[in-house]
């Protein structure tokens, strides 16, 4: 069934898959090759075998895994003649957007979060500063830089909290001198990003176990 | 207490600041804490407003550390944020025990397989009856 594309050269019809890592899909679609992976080849052929469907509508689980084998007989069943290369071996992690958001628990789930995170930081910080007994240090050390006693360093202490906003700006990392949306990630996203594919991994590994 | 002493106060006070504010931010960031949490709640996009409610959390409770000022807020106020620094210092031992990886440890030495629910429960009690132990019986600390 393939067409003749040119009858003068006698090569296999050849295809190039790089499968996506991880594909977010509606419900009601059907899942094709072509939301799955990037193909690469003749224009004809790559119109054909990108409609080839893979899935289609009832998913059981919310986020599963299709793997490449699947694909590659989707495609022959079809086509036996093209010549499949995949340029990678990941399988590929399919999650299933269903439901709409609710907005207000998104909300109330943001400001718990959010009153998590503050009270928690100033925990730490203040049990930092206790255990280093951070406003005895600063009281000797302004004793021995000026000579004076006193029990509010002011010195000292408005320049050292400024200091610590100063310090966690920069960690994060929100200053671009250049350019607006620069490249640079700050270390928060870094983390996110990497807890999340650990999560990926573990359920691609986990597909693959059989268990006898 | 001329212009050069201010100025070496001034300098040295605002790198100690420094140190310990990047010290204590990237001690939470490298926990994982703020990961878990966004997964939890599946609120991904708020993550730059997170990072600035640590740095928010952490200035105001500085300051209030080093000039003491006073809030009129009822008892009840006091459980609520009561509660939220011990999920917090909860998350931070859990995250602890996670990175030390005392949990596969135990599953690996003693050959348990199905009960790692009750060994977490039981880790979990231990620590709430020691915190309880600790603050209510006063001899424990003197």
């Amino acid at each position: 069934m393939i067409m003749e594309v040119c009858p003068m050269k006698n090569y296999y019809h050849e295809i190039y898959l790089q499968p996506k890592e991880k594909v977010y899909i509606d419900p009601n679609a059907p899942l094709t090759v072509e939301d799955m992976c990037e193909i690469s080849g003749e224009d004809q052929i790559v119109n054909q075998i990108k409609s080839i469907e893979v899935f289609r509508k009832p998913y059981v689980k919310p986020i599963f895994v299709v793997p490449l084998l699947q694909i590659i007989k989707n495609i022959k069943n079809r086509y036996p003649d093209v010549k499949i290369n995949i340029l990678s071996e990941r399988d590929i992690l399919i999650e299933v957007n269903n439901g709409a958001k609710n907005k207000f628990f998104y909300f109330l789930k943001m400001i718990f979060v959010c009153l998590l995170l503050f009270i928690g930081a100033g925990t730490a910080i203040m049990n930092f500063h206790a255990d280093v007994n951070m406003d005895t240090v600063q009281k000797n050390f302004y004793e021995f830089i000026t000579g004076e006693k006193t029990d509010h360093p002011l010195w000292i202490s408005i320049p050292y909290s400024i200091g610590i906003g100063i310090g966690m700006f920069v960690f994060f990392n929100h200053i671009s001198l250049k350019d607006k949306k620069s490249n640079n990630p700050s270390p928060l996203d870094i983390e996110l990003n990497s807890y999340q594919t650990t999560i990926d991994d573990y359920i691609r590994s986990k597909s693959k176990e059989s268990k006898n | 207490m001329n212009f050069w002493d201010g100025l070496i106060l001034i300098s040295i006070s605002l790198a100690g600041g420094i140190g310990v504010g990047t010290a204590v931010v990237s001690f939470v960031i490298v926990l994982d804490i703020v990961p878990r949490l966004v997964q939890l709640t599946k609120t991904h996009d708020y993550s730059t407003l997170y990072e600035i409610i640590l740095m928010f959390g952490v200035l105001v409770f500085t300051v209030s550390y080093l000039f003491p000022f006073k809030l009129p807020l009822s008892n009840l106020t006091a459980i609520a944020i009561g509660l939220l620094m011990g999920i917090f210092i909860g998350m931070l031992a859990a995250a602890l025990e996670e990175v030390l990886n005392v949990i596969p440890i135990i599953k690996e030495r003693l050959n348990i397989d199905k009960g790692i629910f009750y060994i977490i429960m039981a880790l979990s009690l231990g620590k709430i009856f020691g915190s309880l132990m600790y603050w209510i019986y006063p001899s424990i600390y003197h």
